[in-house]
């Protein structure tokens, strides 16, 4: 469809296991316009990052297809991410401790990036790493030290630079704030949504918690096993959610 | 940058990585600089040669001969520090080409998705690990003869798959780490990943334990020759130089006593280092 | 400060076993008593302060819940209430600890004996990872219950293991006796880890961030049941926790700690309505509950200083919206009564 930016249909995706076949996610359908913002809910293990890692192209989709920006990346004939569409998509992730290569330092990490998908002289690439990293509050003398002094906070700053490098029109940001405390998180949430104002982003938004998921989109799904529970605009199911398991999720919140 | 600049900094960037290092490893560095010198100058430098008889066979330490002679009458000394050339050379190359190769296959095989390259490599790696290293040294020596290039190949015949052993495990951490897929959603190849993120990493694992072999190759070497295997009698090597010692442990015991000293500040000059490199890589 | 009577201390005290380790509990006494408490190691023969001063005392059956970023100290103070600290090389270096009435400053491991387990039960932080994944639940709850080490057949223990399996409600208690904890899920995990730790029935319970692995749904459950064991058991509750919204759900005093100090402790709504501590006062506000869509959440700029770095004077100041230049040198504030409750803050009466 013309103006969408993601279009999902009918999505499943089944992992192979020894055992026996999970089918992880059963059927979601999403649309996202530039600049907008949807929320994905749901306890662990009901499917969210499956969907995320199947938008990136990282797991292969079973069935349905992914349309980002009229390139179909998943589905049939689709061709997968190429070079002219790779950059588009790029992701957070939770663990912050796991997201950055243990010997590249934050510059480094950038530049690589920015280099990759452009070709820069390398002082200027430089100064923009630089830049971009100062954008998301990174010092130059932090990056340009290891990473063992930085903190979670920090080092989901410099994903978040890195995810930029290519200038990418969606992120995917997968839990980027469960592993940190609160005030690290305030911090994460007020650049993610200044980043997507200033870019016009479009953002995946997943996580557990209904507060994080409120604060930040416009939409929300809520999976659970696979499913999908319940979707639609973010007040609308959260304060008048019409299905039980949406109920439950919101009567745990605390505060 | 221009080369000239980055040739500059090099030095520069060594010296602040030495004042990085904890105390002991600088320690380190500092015992292994002053033996490796030693070793170049003190056979130019001493008036003794490294073949030639000089007095009087197993005499005891005097002024002259601080650490006596041996049983052709040659300064123990000068051979000892002499000894530093073929040792410190064995010990490098017998590290530094099976760790190359080692970490360098196990960080594939860790790495790759082919189950067939897995199997094989993990196969191949293990039945040499599970071998007691001195026989499978002895039996390539009994395949290419003696001498110290046959000792060299022995070693890292036998090393390498150590290496690999611990690459393999490394890579396999690492590749189910995101930073993994977020390299690839920046579009970078598989090749790209792998050489320049998953290996490197591979490697400051592996370095540290090589430096600690380091230590154990130069005993190897030393047991080797111990043994009759390794280098040749008139090179001067501390193993067979302490073989050498053995018969006249009661009558001459400095002839073990001084290349024994030598080879043990070596090696704890080389273990303080490894230890610092331990620690930073599990940092 | 007192708040729950002494009703439920009973079975507390009369199941706290053995003839070695009586636990006595005094209603009227302080049953943790920490006063000006130093941790803190060795490194490169410089001493270093881990934390640096912690003051805090707790009634029998009292909650306390602690507060703080990460690295503030709070893993480690917990630890020293239950004598671990050894295993990371860290010891008390100062000022004084006492439970139960038993000094334990330099407490050595055989005094800890009788009290770890008996007079303090404690759920390590990350405890989802802390069952052992090759014995099965039965054998790691009769390991708590001490078998071997009591007059205890194992019949007895077998069916107390049982019993504690019930007292945190968990389903099919038959079944998971047997099982390992691959088979369970985190919220199952984290039942087995508080029933092992209730299995002397100690008088206080320390948990160290006991939900923040785990989803919100099962969460909710977690806390609702040590809500419940706090009412049948009596027990008193040490809670950290960097979510303020959790510890005010159980606790009804609050300590919050930065860069290895108590920098204020009240009673929870008292601090959650009037917080006297400009760093108290940015948590709060950080929180997503008072946040609107569309409008910056209040972050606290900067991050907190690593162990050995804290800056001269109040830690604090380099973030503090309120530092004026006293604030800059001597010693970090000792805390003193404003509003009903303590805070390190010299300017506590402007905080807004
Ligand atoms: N053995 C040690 N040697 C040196 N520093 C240590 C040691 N153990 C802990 N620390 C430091 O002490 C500080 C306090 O650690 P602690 O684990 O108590 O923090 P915390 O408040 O529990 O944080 P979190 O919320 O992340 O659990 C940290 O900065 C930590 O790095
Ligand atoms: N690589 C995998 N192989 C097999 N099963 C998986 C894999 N990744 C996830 N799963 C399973 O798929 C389901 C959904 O997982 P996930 O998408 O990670 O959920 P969430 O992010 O919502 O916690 C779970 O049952 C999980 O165990
Ligand atoms: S003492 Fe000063 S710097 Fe410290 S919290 Fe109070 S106002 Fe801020
Ligand atoms: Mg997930
Ligand atoms: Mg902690």
């Amino acid at each position: 469809m013309a103006g969408n930016l993601i279009d999902v249909t009918d999505l499943h995706v089944t992992y192979r296991t020894a055992g026996s076949d999970v089918l992880a996610v059963r059927g979601l359908n999403l649309t996202v316009g530039a600049g907008q913002s949807t929320g994905i809910v749901g306890e662990s293990g009901s499917g969210k990052s499956t969907v995320a890692k199947a938008l990136v192209g990282l797991v292969p989709p079973t069935s349905g297809s992914i349309r980002i920006d009229g390139d179909l990346v998943a589905g049939e004939r689709a061709k997968g991410y190429h070079r002219s569409s790779r950059w588009k998509v790029q992701m957070i992730f939770q663990d912050p401790y796991g997201s950055l290569d243990p010997r590249q330092q934050p510059l480094d990490a950038v530049l690589e990036a920015i280099q990759h998908w452009r070709k820069l002289p390398r002082a200027q690439a430089r100064t923009e790493a630089l830049d971009l990293l100062k954008s998301v509050g990174i010092t130059e003398r932090q990056a340009t030290s290891g990473l063992r002094a930085l903190s979670g906070g920090q080092r989901q700053r410099i994903s978040i630079a890195r995810a930029l490098a290519p200038s990418p029109q969606v992120l995917v940001a997968d839990e980027p704030t469960s592993s940190l405390d609160q005030s690290a998180q305030a911090a994460i949430l007020n650049l993610l949504r200044r980043i997507q104002a200033e870019r016009g982003l479009s953002v995946i938004f997943i996580s557990h918690d209904l507060g994080l998921v409120r604060y930040l989109t416009e939409d929300v799904i809520v999976m659970k096993d696979g499913f999908v529970v319940e979707q639609g605009p973010t007040d609308q199911v959260l304060h008048h959610p019409t299905q039980e398991y949406t109920q439950r999720l919101i009567a745990s919140a605390l505060a | 940058m221009t080369a000239a600049a980055s040739a500059m900094s090099l030095p520069r960037s060594m010296a602040r990585r030495f004042r990085l290092l904890p105390g002991s490893a600088r320690a380190g560095v500092i015992i292994i600089t002053a033996i490796v010198a030693l070793g170049l100058l003190v056979p130019i430098l001493s008036p003794y040669d490294l073949y030639e008889q000089v007095g009087k066979a197993n005499a005891a330490p005097t002024f002259e001969h601080p650490f006596g002679l041996d049983s052709l009458g040659r300064d123990i000394v000068t051979r000892s520090f002499g000894a530093v050339r073929i040792d410190i050379v064995v010990a490098i190359v017998g590290v530094m080409i099976p760790l190359l190769i080692g970490t360098v296959v196990g960080g594939l095989a860790g790495t790759t998705d082919l189950r067939v390259v897995r199997g094989g490599v993990g196969l191949l790696v293990d039945g040499i690990n599970a071998f007691p290293f001195l026989i499978l040294a002895l039996g390539v020596i009994a395949v290419i003869g003696t001498g110290a290039q046959a000792m060299i190949i022995a070693i890292a015949f036998t090393s390498w798959a150590r290496y690999a052993k611990l690459a393999r495990t490394r890579a396999a951490v690492l590749r189910d780490l995101d930073f993994v897929s977020a390299l690839r959603l920046l579009g970078y190849s598989r090749a790209r990943i792998t050489v320049r993120h998953i290996l490197p990493n591979c490697f400051s694992e592996t370095v540290a334990y090589g430096v600690s072999d380091f230590t154990l190759v130069i005993l190897t070497v030393a047991a080797l020759s111990f043994l009759g295997a390794g280098v040749r009698p008139p090179e001067p090597e501390w193993g067979s130089m302490m073989a050498d010692g053995r018969i006249y442990l009661q009558s001459a015991p400095w002839i073990l006593v001084g290349p024994g000293i030598v080879l043990t500040i070596t090696a704890f000059g080389v273990s303080l280092i490894g230890e610092a490199l331990k620690d930073r890589s599990r940092g | 400060m007192a708040e729950l009577p002494g009703a439920g201390l009973a079975t507390a005290q009369a199941a706290a076993p053995g003839t070695d380790g009586q636990v006595v509990v005094d209603p009227r006494k302080p049953y943790l008593d920490v006063d000006h408490l130093q941790i803190g190691l060795q490194r490169d023969g410089l001493p270093l302060h881990i934390v640096d001063t912690v003051t805090v005392s707790l009634l029998p059956g009292a909650s306390l819940g602690i507060v703080g970023e990460s690295g503030s100290g709070k893993t480690m103070l917990c630890r020293s209430f239950t004598g671990t600290l050894g295993r990371y090389g860290v010891g008390i270096t100062g000022g004084r600890l006492s439970i139960a009435g038993h000094d334990l400053t330099n407490a050595r491991e055989k005094d800890w004996r009788p009290i770890r387990g008996r007079a303090v039960g404690y759920v390590p932080q990350s405890s989802l990872a802390g069952l052992n994944p090759v014995l099965t639940v039965e054998t790691q709850l009769l390991e708590a219950l001490g078998l071997g080490s009591r007059t205890l057949t194992k019949s007895q223990a077998r069916i107390e293991a049982r019993q504690l399996l019930d007292m945190v409600k968990i389903p099919r208690a038959d079944a998971v006796l047997n099982e390992r904890s691959h088979q369970l899920s985190g919220g199952m995990r984290q039942r087995v880890m508080i029933a092992a730790a209730l299995a002397l029935r100690p008088p206080l319970l320390v948990l160290d961030e006991p939900t923040t692995a785990l989803d919100v749904t099962v969460q909710y459950e977690i806390l609702v049941l040590i809500r419940q064991l706090r009412e049948e058991l009596g027990m008193g509750l040490i809670l950290v926790s960097h979510d303020l919204a959790v510890v005010e759900f159980l606790c009804s005093q609050v300590m919050t700690m930065y860069a290895g100090a108590t920098v204020e402790i009240g009673a929870s709504e008292n601090i959650r309505s009037r917080p006297r501590h400009p760093y108290t006062n940015a948590l709060l506000h950080s929180r997503l509950g008072m946040a609107e869509r569309g409008k910056d959440l209040v972050a606290i700029p900067g991050e907190s200083p690593a162990v050995g770095a804290w800056p001269e004077g109040c830690r604090f100041w380099p973030r503090c919206s309120s530092a004026a230049d006293a604030c800059r040198s001597g010693a970090q504030p000792a805390p003193r009564l404003v509003d009903g409750h303590l805070t390190a803050c010299i300017r506590a009466e402007d905080v807004t």
